[in-house]
């Protein structure tokens, strides 16, 4: 499954609020929470990341992983936080009143 | 922001986007390589691995077809690919717009740049290459001339004195002398070929080396008869043999001398003297031209030691050639030693003199076309207050307004010099530089390294004039119209520009009349040497020479030495004119050594058998050996007695004919025919009789004629003989039968140099005639600019006093008094700059002198009319401005109001 559009910020941005981690780890985070269900395209989740690094919503700094490899690492800012903060209580209405939509009768017209 | 600051930040921008770019490449590429690493630790292959991580990449692109990431992820800002030159590419844009829509004052102002540029281009081009251009051999500032000096005369060295000199000094690391002479090769096609004769050490004290085979070879120097090898000049090398260069280690044979060719020399050089075509060892000259100190025919070029000051070298040679003269005594005249450097000497001091006299007249014209560019955006400046009005009004800044002007200036004065840089290669290209050859700019026989065929229009002249057209646009052009916008906002914020300026009065704007008269004086100072010049040709051509010179032929042979015994030649001469007298139309065929003309015959010292010797001086003669046919080809009057005849041959007494100064000179009041005189080592020898006077002919067509005496060809003959034929017909037409009459009875000696008299005299006085066709043709490129220039500046005037005028003929000023009012204010300015222009032209008229012939430099004649000349072309200017004048309409200029 996709990510829905407009949606990946604030998945990426409440992966990150548990630490910093790189553009793999997000992507495998991500991946695993959802069982598999959603994965996301390389290209994609790097652009979301550094759009939001040019935003101020996250920093990053090249480090080394326990594998011994170089990797860029990201890092929540307080304007991350409460970007997230924002965001997720805002989709989480809106999941709510999505779903209570759909799970609403439509009364047949015929 | 400064077009600088906009330049500066859109580069951090651009490098700050390079750096995102290649970060996030890297970030890529290490997602792709920990995918590969965790899911080989899931066990899937290596080759799996990756072909999922590929396909787990995506897309990156986010800008349509870029293939590059967004700005949003590299931080740049939205902007035009190349924001810093956004403005000025408006301003050209405008300008261009502007230029098109004034497409009369474009054409004007870029036709004017383009003659004054241009003009100044060629004239550059001419002064760059044969003054200023460095010299075509290695570090050739350490070259230098040598001469021997003697009474403030100089001349060359003889080989003793040479050897002398060379043992002595220590201040130059290279010598070499050289030596012009004509060769005649012997085998094969025959052929008369220039040579030089040369110390081993030429190439290298040039600094050059043969382009095959070796240098010369460096035997003791002082050897005659030494080693007989030579080099040939490139060019010779490919027109005689095809560029062969197998001809390298054959022989070639000169005057009946077998030479080994060692070496080619490198292209282009033909030697300091000039197109030569053989370079042979001096020491292979004969002793008798060797040991001689008082032969004082070899020239001298040096290469200063590095340590050396061309002044430390000038005191040693000064030095030097006291000793040398203590070393050689000779008579009671001064005798030294000079040295100047090569650059200083390789153009005369005439040609010099006449060059920057052209560059002047350059600079004059070039100064009128600028002058003509000040007057246009004058007379614009009406529009453009009115403009730069509504733009200061609308909020521009200054600056900008500023910037939009320059623009429009320097784009017109990139046009002009664009234009004039077309104009000057036209002019390079259709000039014939070869009858400039002759101008002699640089030539002594002895050097002529500056030569006219290296004029060329190169990237130093197109740089230059590009050069000076942005410098002419941005003083010319864009100061007045700066002018026009200071100040303006307060005078005109009515909108109404154009009319605030009849606030001002005329008289308050002194700098259009100044404009007037400085181009109408330096024109007048250009026209007045020009015509100088011009009037001293006339009087150059209508000199009577003492000869006829149409419908004659001439050609040269030169017998080969030994190639026939004295007594053959006299012979064998009068068997070939007998031919070349039978051909049709010819009437008369006669030799000389020696052309009437452009040409130094021989001269020496008469001796009188009546008169003691020492006791008055031994007057100098011209000596030319001549058939009795040669006064008859050239039409030249017998005075008294009579030519040479059948019965003056060789053995029988000498007899000698004079010219009419020389019976003057010598027995004044007496008759000439039937003295006697010696002629000295020149001479038969013992004393001849004079049989006959004949007309004088000039030497020289500037000099007047001298002492002469003709003796007999056939007494005493000559080896190097000019044949001359007098033809009913085109002489021209002739040279094809005579030379092929020649061909058959002189199969192996090679003649050339066939050309027809006038063109001689052509030659002789063409100096003259091209720096008074340049001068002339500068001169009429700046009457032509003066023209345009007083037309532009008193319709300007016209324009600005419009009103004026309205209001004048409104309180009744009749239509004649206003054509008047503009007549009287243009020609009193015109009469201002043609007074001034005079007393410059007085003042520089002492420049002139050494190039006119017979004319005063101050010429009155010449002064007059071209001030008269300079009058009738300024009232013509300012006729049409003033018939305008004359139309204004009173009621509508009142109601414009």
């Amino acid at each position: 499954m996709a990510i829905l559009k407009g949606t990946l910020d604030v998945l990426v941005l409440k992966t990150l609020s548990g630490g910093p981690m790189h553009a793999f780890e997000v992507a495998n985070w991500l991946e695993q929470r959802s069982d598999g269900r959603v994965s996301v395209e390389d290209a994609a989740l790097l652009q979301a990341l550094r759009r939001m690094e040019v935003r101020g919503l996250l920093t990053a700094e090249w480090r080394t992983t326990k594998h011994g490899r170089r990797a860029r690492y990201y890092r929540l800012t307080v304007l991350g936080k409460s970007r997230l903060r924002a965001e997720s209580s805002k989709l989480a209405d809106y999941v709510e009143a999505l779903s209570l939509i759909l799970a609403s009768r439509v009364p047949s017209r015929s | 922001m400064s077009m600088w600051e906009r330049f500066r930040k859109w580069l951090s921008q651009r490098r700050r986007a390079d750096e995102v770019r290649a970060d996030l490449d890297e970030e890529r590429q290490t997602l792709i390589d920990a995918r590969i690493d965790y899911l080989v630790e899931r066990g899937l292959s290596a080759e799996d691995a990756r072909a999922e991580a590929l396909r787990r990449q995506g897309s990156m692109t986010l800008e349509a077809g870029s293939g590059r990431p967004g700005r949003a992820i590299t931080g740049e800002m939205p902007m035009s690919p190349r924001p810093f030159l956004d403005q000025p590419l408006k301003d050209l844009t405008y300008a261009t717009r502007v230029l098109l829509h004034h497409r009369a004052f474009t054409m004007v102002v870029v036709a004017t740049l383009a003659l004054g540029l241009g003009a100044m281009a060629v004239v550059f081009c001419a002064v760059d290459a044969l003054m200023w251009r460095p010299l075509p051999f290695r570090s050739p500032g350490a070259l230098m001339f040598v001469k021997v000096s003697v009474d403030g005369d100089e001349l060359p060295w003889s080989y003793p004195k040479f050897l002398s000199f060379q043992r002595a000094q220590d201040v130059f690391g290279s010598l070499s002398l050289y030596h012009r002479g004509q060769l005649n090769v012997t085998e094969g096609e025959p052929e008369r070929i220039l040579g030089e004769w040369v110390s081993a050490s030429y190439l290298s004290t040039l600094g050059l080396t043969p382009s095959a085979g070796r240098d010369l070879a460096r035997g003791p120097d002082g050897q005659p008869d030494a080693a007989r090898e030579i080099l040939i000049s490139d060019a010779f090398w490919r027109r005689r043999f095809g560029a062969d260069r197998a001809v390298v280690g054959t022989t070639l044979e000169l005057d009946r001398v077998s030479y080994d060719v060692v070496g080619i020399a490198p292209p282009g050089f033909g030697g300091l003297t000039g197109e030569t075509d053989v370079f042979a060892p001096i020491a292979s000259k004969n002793a008798a031209a060797l040991n001689h100190p008082q032969l004082h025919e070899y020239s001298l070029v040096v290469r200063r030691r590095a340590d050396v000051t061309v002044e430390q070298a000038q005191a040693a040679v000064t030095a030097l050639g006291a000793s040398i003269a203590a070393e050689f005594p000779s008579g009671t005249k001064r005798w030294g030693a000079v040295a100047r450097p090569l650059d200083e000497v390789r153009t005369s001091p005439i040609a010099r003199r006449s060059l920057l006299i052209l560059l002047g007249a350059g600079a004059c014209v070039l100064l009128i076309a600028c002058v003509n560019l000040a007057a246009l955006s004058l007379g614009r400046t009406g529009a453009r207050q009115r403009e730069s009005t509504i733009r200061l009004a609308l909020g521009a800044s200054p600056r900008r307004i500023a910037a939009l002007f320059l623009t429009e200036s320097l784009l017109l004065s990139i046009l002009g010099g664009a234009a004039g840089l077309l104009l000057a290669w036209g002019i390079l290209r259709v000039a014939d530089l070869n009858p400039l050859a002759v101008l002699g700019l640089p030539m002594s026989a002895e050097l002529n390294v500056a030569r006219l065929s290296s004029i060329r229009l190169d990237s130093v002249a197109i740089a230059v004039t590009i050069g000076m057209a942005l410098l002419v646009g941005a003083f010319f052009g864009a100061l007045p119209a700066l002018k026009a916008t200071k100040g303006s906002l307060v005078t005109a914020a009515s909108l109404r520009g154009a009319d605030a300026s009849h606030v001002r009065r005329p008289g308050r704007l002194p700098s259009h009349r100044l404009l007037i008269v400085v181009e109408v004086a330096v024109a007048m100072v250009l026209l007045a040497a020009a015509g100088v010049m011009i009037r001293s040709v006339a009087e150059l051509v209508s000199i009577d020479p003492g000869f006829e010179a149409s419908h004659v032929l001439t050609l040269r042979l030169n017998l080969p030495s030994g190639a026939m015994p004295q007594d053959a030649v006299p012979v064998f001469a009068s068997q070939m004119l007998d031919r070349l007298g039978a051909l049709p139309g010819v009437s008369a065929a006669g030799i000389s050594d020696c052309q009437p003309l452009g040409e130094r015959c021989s001269g020496t010292r008469a001796t009188f058998p009546d008169r003691p010797a020492g006791s008055v001086p031994r007057p100098e003669i011209g000596v030319r050996w001549v058939t009795a046919d040669w006064f008859s080809a050239l039409r030249i009057p017998l005075k008294r007695g009579r030519v040479f005849d059948a019965g003056d041959r060789r053995g029988a007494p000498s007899v000698v004919v004079v010219n009419e100064t020389a019976a003057a000179q010598f027995w004044p009041k007496e008759d000439a025919v039937g003295k006697h005189m010696g002629m000295g080592q020149g001479g038969p020898g013992d004393i001849a009789e004079v049989v006959g006077v004949v007309g004088d002919v000039r030497g020289s067509i500037e000099a007047a004629p001298v002492a002469e005496t003709y003796l007999a060809f056939n007494q005493a003959p000559r080896s190097n003989m000019i044949i001359f034929l007098r033809t009913s017909g085109d002489p021209g037409a002739l040279a094809g039968p005579a030379r092929l009459v020649i061909r058959e009875v002189a199969p192996r000696y090679p003649q050339f140099d066939v050309q027809t008299m006038s063109a001689r005299i052509a030659r002789a006085t063409a100096r003259s005639r091209q720096s008074a066709v340049s001068l002339a043709a500068l001169a009429a490129m700046a009457l032509a600019l003066t023209l345009v220039g007083v037309y532009g500046v008193v319709s300007f005037m016209v324009t600005q006093r419009t009103r004026e005028i309205g209001i004048r003929l409104a309180l009744g000023a009749t239509r004649h008094d206003i054509f008047q009012l503009v007549m009287r204010e243009s020609l009193g300015l015109t009469a201002i700059g043609v007074a001034s222009g005079l007393l410059g032209a007085f003042w520089l008229s002492s420049l002139l002198k050494s190039l006119v012939f017979d004319v005063r430099p101050s010429d009155p004649i010449v002064f007059g009319a071209t001030a008269m000349l300079l009058g009738v072309a300024a009232a013509l200017a300012s006729w049409i401005p003033a018939r305008r004048a004359v139309r204004i309409d009173p009621a509508g200029t009142l109601r414009a109001e």
